[in-house]
Parts: C-alpha cells; structure tokens; sequence
C-alpha cells in the first residue's frame, strides 16, 4: 500500500514537476476537505498568551508604535512604512513575565463583519489599544471608537480598553490637556449614552518621538502581568531598605517597564533610565558582544552613571531580558555593598516569581485547566 | 471558461476593494422564452443622447439577463469610492466585447453585474488582499471552497511615489466554481497573469523613476516632516491604476486581455465524459466466489512468487491460461481463484472441461491432465499451462466424485431426476470443499509446464497486485477491495484509452485541437460605453498577448501519431508495457459497451 501512493507521488511529480509555476501551490498538495480557517488558527492559538490588539483608523500610527516600540525603528523611518493591508500578529515572549502578542490591524477593515470570526479575533486574555490621531479631525475615529468598544465588549466582556492620543508631539502642551479632556468627555458621554458605563477606558497621551509611547505601553502591558502587584511589592520593600528613590525593572529589548515601586513615576527619571539602557547597550555592543549572543547583555552587565546634580543611576541584571535601573542620591550610594546584597536577594524574589509561574505553567500543560491563575510567593 | 477576473486594490483609504471585472455571457437557451421577463435595458436612455454612439444594448449581443435592479445593487456595493478604487463611475458595464462565432459576451465592469456574485468577489478580494499570505508577499496563491468559490489571486506591488511605503498592492483573481479546472489550468494562468502584471509592473516603475528623478519624495517626505508641517499629508493620496502605469487605455488592455483569458482558458482544456458500461458490473463481488473458499493469497503462497508473476503476467495480457490436473475439483478451484485478478469481462473461464476449447470462446480453461492441447495451439505461443501433479495417490474423495461432475459438464441433455441429483451431489461437494479444500491442494505440485514467451517487461498492473498480495498484513477482506479498486483504476484508464483510439480513427488529428485562436476570438474592437472624456473606440490591444496565445493554444497538437501516442500514455499514467493490457482489456470492453 505504501509503495502504491509512493510510486504515485514520484509519477506524478516526474509528470508535472518541471517547468511549472508552483507559487505557494503546495508541493504535497492533495484534494481533500477544505480547512478554510487553518490560517486563522495558527494566528490564533489556543495557547494562553494575552493579546494587545492595536485598532484604530488607518494612517493613526498603530505600525509605527508597534515597530518604534518592538522593532527599535527610527520614528522617522516609520514615515516610509507601507499600509498595513492585514493583520500582523507578532509573538513576544521576552521574559517569564513579559509574555503576549501584538495584533496589528489594518485600519480600513471592519474586523466585525460576518465574514471574519470576531469570536477568534476579540475572545481570550486582552487588551484592545485603540489609537486616535491626535493631529487629525478625530471625531470619525471617536465614533470609530464607540462602535469597537461595543462590539468587542459584546464578544469578550473580558477585554480591556486603553486609549492612545497619539501623535501629540505637534500640539502645545495646553491643546495636548484641552484635546485629552475633550476626547474623554465624549467618549464617556458616549458610552453612558449607551448603558455601557461599566466599561472602563484609560487614556493615554503618546507620540513617538519622545518615551511616552513606551510609557504608555509600559502600563499597558504592566495590566497583563498577573505577578504585577507581587513584582511592586518586592520593588518597595528593595528601595526602603538601600536608601534608593526610584526603581524600574525593565525589558532591556523593549525598554518598557514592566514594574516600578508605589512612588510616583516621573516622566524624566524615566527617560533617564531609558537612555541608561541604551547607553549600557550600544557600550556592549561594541565592546563586549560574544559570537552568537542575541542581546550583549548578560549577569554580570551593570553600570553606574553619576550626574551632576548629587544623583546616581544604578543598572544591574535580573534575568536575560530584565534589568533593575534605579535612581538614588549619591551620599546614599556610599553604601553600594548593602544595596548589592539587598540586590540579590531581590533577585531571588524575582526568581521565586518565576519558578512558582513555570511550575503552574507546567500543571497546565498537564492538566487542561483553560484559565491561568498566579499568585506569587509574598516575600 | 466559466469565471471571472478581477483586479483587486488595496486602497490605502477604504481597503480592499474590487476594481475590475470581466465576465462571460452566454445565451441560456430561450432565455426570455422560460422566464417571460424581458431583459431590461442596462444604460436606459442617457446613451441615447450620445451621438455616434451605438445603442448599448445592440453592443451586448449574448446573454444579457440582467434581472438585478441597478438600484438594487447599490445595497451591496459599497457607495464610498475614490479615484484609487474605481475603474468606471457606475456600476454598469464599461467595456463589452463579442464573440459571434461561439456566441458570448465578455463584459467589464466596476463590479460582478449580479449581486450574488458581487459578494462572492467582494470576500474573495477582502481574502486575497488582507487574511491570505503569498511567502514573498508577490506571487500565485489558491483558495476557497464550494460555497465561496475557488480563488487564484496573484498578489503584486505596483510602485508609486506617492504611496506609503512607495508602493501599492494590487490582486488579480480569478474566481470559478470548478476547482479542478481551475487547478489544471493553474500553470496557464498564472503564466498569462504574470505577463500582464509584469507589464503593468514596468510601467509603473518608468513612472516611478521619472517622477522621483523630478524631485526625490523620500527626502521631501523627511523635509517635511522635520518643518513639523505634519498636518499637510504627502503620503497616501489616492492614484488611480491608470496614472500609475501612465497610461489612459490600461482598462481597455486589461479587458482584451482578461478577454482572451476566459476564451483560451475554456478552449484549452475540455472536459468529455468517457461512457462505458457501468463499473460495478465489471469486477466480481465476493459472493459470487462464495462456492471456492480458495484464495488468490493462498493460491499465491502455494505456487510461489516466481510462477504467480509468470501465470498474472499471460493472464493480464490476454494469453489462455489452461489449469490441468486430475481432480476436477482442484482444477476448477484454481481456476475460480484467478477470478480477482481480472475484470469480470475479461474472465471467461471454463472450470472443468472434457476437451480442450479455444481461446475465443475462454481464456481460463480447466482440463483433464490426460487431455491434450492441440499443437497448433501451443505453437502460436498464446497459452500457458498450468499443471496439477498429484504427491501421492490419489486415494481421497477428490477424484471420486470428479466423474460425475465432469459427465455433468460434458451431457448436456440430462432428464430431471438426474438434474435434481446431481445438485444435491454438488451442495455435498460443496460443503466438503470447505472442510478439507487446502488440505486437498496440498496434496498437489503445481507448476507452468508450456508457455509462450512473454514481453520483457510486465504492466505495471501486476507489480501492484504482487505488492498487495505479499503484504500479509493485509486482511482477505481488505485485499480483494484493495485489488478491485486498482482493476478500477485500469478499467478506467482502458476506457479512455479506446476513446481516444476511436477518436483518432475517426477524426484527423489536426482537427483535434483548437486551431489558432486569432480566428476563433472575433475581431471586435472593445467600444467604450461610457461617458467617458475620451471618445474614440479603443482597438483591442492584442500584441502583448499574440506571444503568449501561440505558446498556450499550440502547445498541445503534435502531427505524429507515435507522439500522440505517447503523450496518451502519459496521460493515462502507462507506459509502452502496459499496451498489451489496455488491448485486451479493451477488445473485451467492446462487445459489451456497446
């Protein structure tokens, strides 16, 4: 029987193999059921990876966040990205904790028509980013808006919702607050309109030309961590016990903080972190990359950037993708043995977090329980 | 060919969007006859007003059933369009094209003219455009089904300036509902697409290259944006297909083209249903062999691989197969046992017989080993035969109760008493064979004795059914669907085999094949219908096509006979072994099919 189909395929292959045009005709190609949706099922996964759907009208800049924030591209490079024609999924899986994929939709097609499986595209763990450009007349993406959030809530009342004002770079910092307060006042006017105040949007003013687009995602994708508030805590109680003001753990890659202690962020000491990052990279990239390394960052990178106002920054490594940036006065800095000890055993915490979220992740790749719940260890 | 083309653009302000279609319109047989509804007029009154031109409906000959109200449409269609998505301002037809010698029209327009097919265009555009990926983004792709159709898009850039990216997307489709056709014909559109988007492709890039050698936009686009002049957009402004390319009559050639598409395209392949008698009564099913419980396994097993090869190889090809043995019962056992191996039209067998008959009359006779085969017949080399010799004496029931049976075959005129016997003595027979049958052939050496010479090398036929019977994993169950469903394959082969053959008696060959289509597809100019700014009538622009026409339409037809015949074979998947078969088993076929 084997060699029957065998001497059939090499016939046929013989036959038809040369000289033809194949194109993405399937070599194997055989006639059988037709399984319309198998490209839509590797996009979507079952698995349990939270999703960050990026909506918005076309040309409101959801490529150019993506590939800014993901791809390190130029924000004036994202001038010559083409249209977006479908939807782009991208995985990533940096770290334990940073773990989702970013859906990147075409902004002129209605994803809730029939003919797509809204079903497949809203359901699972989320959150829907829908972008407005803040330059443009926004009342059709403000309507836009409306329609999404009702339909997708309808699909996945489980789905969040965050709001991006983007590109506020060209307004005066009195438009960027008058625009953010008009844009909220209409929209949950809109909604209440609708019986839909339950329903929560938070926005968020982002350009890419400046951190607040990885702010921003920063808070995004900090929703997404179950860890999160286990993460915060072990960041507390780190900087009350070395004498630090500000903390960040950070993926080194995206440089979005996945985490920072309960004080308030600023945004300056933010970006400052985020040029640290940088500046620790682009050194070690050309200093101290090894053959075969994807990233020139590894346990023993660390780094100490003293400014002239009486402040130090202090980098070190906390797993292969995170590093914990922090910002403290310099007569604190006097004690740096204390604050590496106290370091350490913050990186046990973390790494506590992790086994605890590999050892469930194992179980459910055991049993077939569907929902993921973490509690991190409180140290 | 039953389809539709279209050309699909990715509009960087409404998305994907149908641009261009060209359809084929046939007369249904009265038409206005079966329905009693008149076909209403498609442009109404405002060609009237144009002087010069003609009346449009006098333009659509064939198959012009417009039941759609134009009104109706518009709910399907989207009503927001720009210059980047629109080939025509309206939905109606923009460039009809005759063929009076086979009676269609080809019409183009925006979108399908019927508005079960514009949804089905519309999500096959939404689909090639946007859900299925191309590896390398420009090339052919399948998809579909039965309910929405079957899709060959074959995505491609067009570059522009004035695009984001510098560049725009654009899909050719070509929807149908036969998927078999439209795969077997994918190596000749594709071939087609990709020279007219290879010419689309050229133009626009001269385009491209000399606008940007005016004034390079990439750097204008950077200038800008760094004078924070960001609300002014350069990028993105729609541009329609034919300021891309640079040229006002791209719709015409794109029609002419897809025009000769659909025609060659249904002249290339045809398909012709082969008759024959219907297949379940040509293989045997397995309650007639009910009374011999013997087995072509063990039948196999018993002979051996080497003389089985040699029996199969005469039996297939249509040499007489004599069994000889001195127990009728064992003779004709044997004899039944090959009965699997060949189509019941073929298998003519003779169980038990007192005297030799020849090979018309059957080609699996069972003899007395005490009769002899005439000499005349064994000098033509057509035979083989096949001999029972006895291990031991033959001392058991077996040759006992042969003497009846054989009286039985050869006196034809027995009165009912004996009749009535003589059943009951087989119904005894029967259930003894069953008890002791193998047991009964064990006691036998069987081998070839005389054969004729055989061809060097046996139809692939029998190689299968070796592998099939060597395969002990097999069920016997199993096996005999297995060997019918290849003697299926063949019988099938065989009927195309003397279709063709009595084609070729009949036909000459050069009147086989569609003979140039430059006088099959009728001259006719394709003539603007609509209020366009330009006036004059386009002539179809077929020198970009003349190429490849030759190349597709002539590639079939070969003068020699002995080409022919090959290229049958191959076809069929035979090869020159298997001839012998074929004309048996056809020679056979003919009697009874007809």
């Amino acid at each position: 029987m084997t060699s029957y189909t065998q001497e059939d395929d090499e016939h046929y292959r013989g036959e038809f193999g040369a000289g033809y045009e194949v194109g993405s005709f399937p070599k194997d190609f055989v006639y059988g059921p037709d399984d319309p949706d198998q490209d839509l099922t590797q996009i979507f996964a079952p698995d349990q990876k939270p999703k960050i759907l990026l909506m918005g009208l076309r040309r409101s800049g959801k490529s150019s966040i993506q590939k800014v924030v993901f791809h390190k591209m130029t924000p004036n490079e994202t001038l010559f990205l083409e249209s977006t024609n479908k939807i782009e999924s991208e995985n990533i899986s940096n770290s334990s904790f940073v773990q989702f994929k970013i859906l990147d939709f075409p902004g002129q097609i209605d994803f809730f028509e029939p003919s797509f499986d809204s079903e497949k595209i809203f359901g699972g763990h989320g959150t829907l980013v829908f972008v407005i450009d803040a330059q443009d007349d926004y009342m059709e993406a403000l309507t836009r808006l409306h329609q999404t959030v009702l339909r997708a809530h309808k699909v996945n009342p489980h789905l969040r919702f965050e709001v991006f004002i983007h590109k506020v770079d060209g307004l005066s910092d009195d438009t960027k607050i008058e625009t953010q307060r008009d844009i909220h006042q209409r929209v949950n006017d809109e909604l209440s309109d609708a019986g839909m105040e339950q329903i929560h949007l938070s926005f968020y003013l982002t350009s890419i030309y400046d951190h607040s687009i990885f702010e921003a995602f920063s808070k995004v994708v900090q929703k997404l961590i179950p860890q999160l508030p286990t993460l915060e805590n072990l960041l507390n109680i780190f900087i009350s016990n070395s004498g630090i003001e500000k903390a960040f753990l950070f993926d080194v890659l995206s440089k979005i903080y996945i985490a920072t202690d309960s004080s308030p962020v600023d945004m300056q000491s933010y970006e400052l972190c985020c040029e640290m990052i940088d500046v620790v990279i682009d050194i070690s990239d050309i200093y101290g990359k090894a053959d075969g390394m994807q990233v020139p960052f590894d346990k023993d990178s660390s780094s100490i950037i003293k400014l002239n106002n009486a402040t130090v920054l202090y980098l070190r490594e906390v797993s292969r993708y995170l590093a914990l940036v922090c910002i403290l006065r310099e007569d604190n800095f006097d004690r740096q043995g204390l604050i590496d000890y106290n370091f350490l055993c913050f990186r046990n915490g973390i790494q506590e977090v992790f086994d605890v979220h590999t050892s469930q992740l194992q179980q459910l790749t055991h049993s077939t329980s569907p929902h993921l719940q973490t509690n991190g260890p409180t140290s | 060919m039953n389809a539709i083309v279209s050309i699909c653009h990715f509009c960087e302000l409404h998305g994907p969007r149908v641009v261009f279609c060209t359809q084929a319109f046939r007369d249904l047989p009265d038409f206005d006859a079966l329905t009693g509804v008149e076909a209403p007029p498609v442009i109404g009154s405002r060609l009237g007003h144009h002087e010069g031109q003609p009346e449009e409906s006098d333009l659509w000959k064939y198959g012009r059933n417009l039941k759609d109200n134009p009104a109706e449409m518009k709910n399907g269609t989207p009503n927001e369009t720009c210059v980047a998505c629109r080939s025509f301002p309206h939905t109606q037809p923009g460039f009809i094209s005759n063929d009076d010698s086979a009676k269609v029209s080809y019409v183009t327009s925006q979108y399908p003219l019927q508005s079960e097919l514009y949804s089905l265009v519309h999500l096959a555009c939404i689909r090639s455009l946007s859900c299925e990926v191309c590896p390398g983004k420009e090339g052919p792709i399948y998809f579909g089904d039965e309910a929405r159709g079957h899709v060959l898009s074959y995505t491609f850039f067009l570059q522009d300036v004035q695009a984001r990216g510098f560049q725009r997307w654009y899909s050719i489709m070509v929807l149908m509902k036969d998927k078999m056709l439209l795969l077997n014909s994918w190596p000749f559109i594709v071939r087609h697409l990709k020279q007219t988007i290879s010419h689309l492709q050229e133009s626009a890039s001269k385009i491209y290259e000399s606008e940007e050698s005016k004034v390079s936009h990439r750097a204008l686009r950077s200038a800008i944006m760094n004078d924070n002049y960001r609300r002014q957009r350069v990028a993105g402004q729609p541009r329609s297909l034919s300021e891309l390319v640079g040229d006002e009559q791209v719709w015409s050639g794109l029609h002419s083209s897809f025009t000769w598409l659909l025609k060659a395209g249904g002249l290339r392949l045809q398909e012709r249903l082969v008759e024959g008698p219907p297949v379940t009564q040509l293989i045997m099913d397995g309650s007639e062999s009910s009374g011999t419980n013997l087995n072509v396994r063990e039948l196999y097993s018993k002979i051996g691989p080497y003389t089985f090869n040699r029996l199969t190889h005469h039996l297939l090809i249509g040499r007489q197969i004599i069994v000889r043995g001195s127990s009728a019962n064992a003779v004709s056992t044997v004899v039944q046992s090959l009965q699997p191996l060949i189509p019941k039209h073929c298998f003519k067998a003779i169980n038990f017989s007192p005297h030799y008959i020849d090979s018309a009359s059957c080609n699996i006779l069972g003899l007395h080993s005490l009769v002899k085969v005439p000499l005349s017949v064994l000098a033509t080399g057509n035979i083989c035969v096949l001999e029972l010799f006895a291990k031991e004496s033959t001392g058991e029931s077996g040759t006992q109760s042969n003497i009846p049976r054989v009286s039985t075959i050869s006196n034809h005129s027995l009165s009912a008493q004996e009749e009535i016997h003589r059943i009951k003595s087989s119904l005894q027979e029967k259930e003894m064979k069953n008890a002791d049958f193998s047991e009964l052939l064990k006691s036998y050496n069987i081998q070839i004795s005389q054969e004729g010479t055989l061809p060097a090398k046996p139809p692939q036929l029998l190689n299968r059914i070796e592998t099939a019977l060597s395969n002990t994993t097999l069920t016997p169950a199993t096996l005999m669907v297995y060997l019918s469903t290849i003697l299926y394959e063949w019988i099938n082969k065989v009927k195309v085999w003397m279709q063709v053959q009595n084609a070729n008696k009949t036909i000459p060959p050069e009147q086989r094949y569609p003979v140039s289509s430059q006088s099959t597809i009728t001259r006719t100019p394709s003539i603007p219908i609509l209020r366009s700014p330009v006036h004059q009538p386009f002539l179809s622009r077929s020198p970009v096509l003349s190429g490849s026409l030759t190349a597709g339409i002539l590639e079939a037809p070969t003068n020699s006979q002995d080409n022919s015949r090959h290229q049958l074979l191959s076809a069929l998947g035979a090869t020159e072994w298997d001839v012998p078969l074929l004309e048996f088993w056809a020679q056979k076929f003919h009697p009874n099919s007809v």
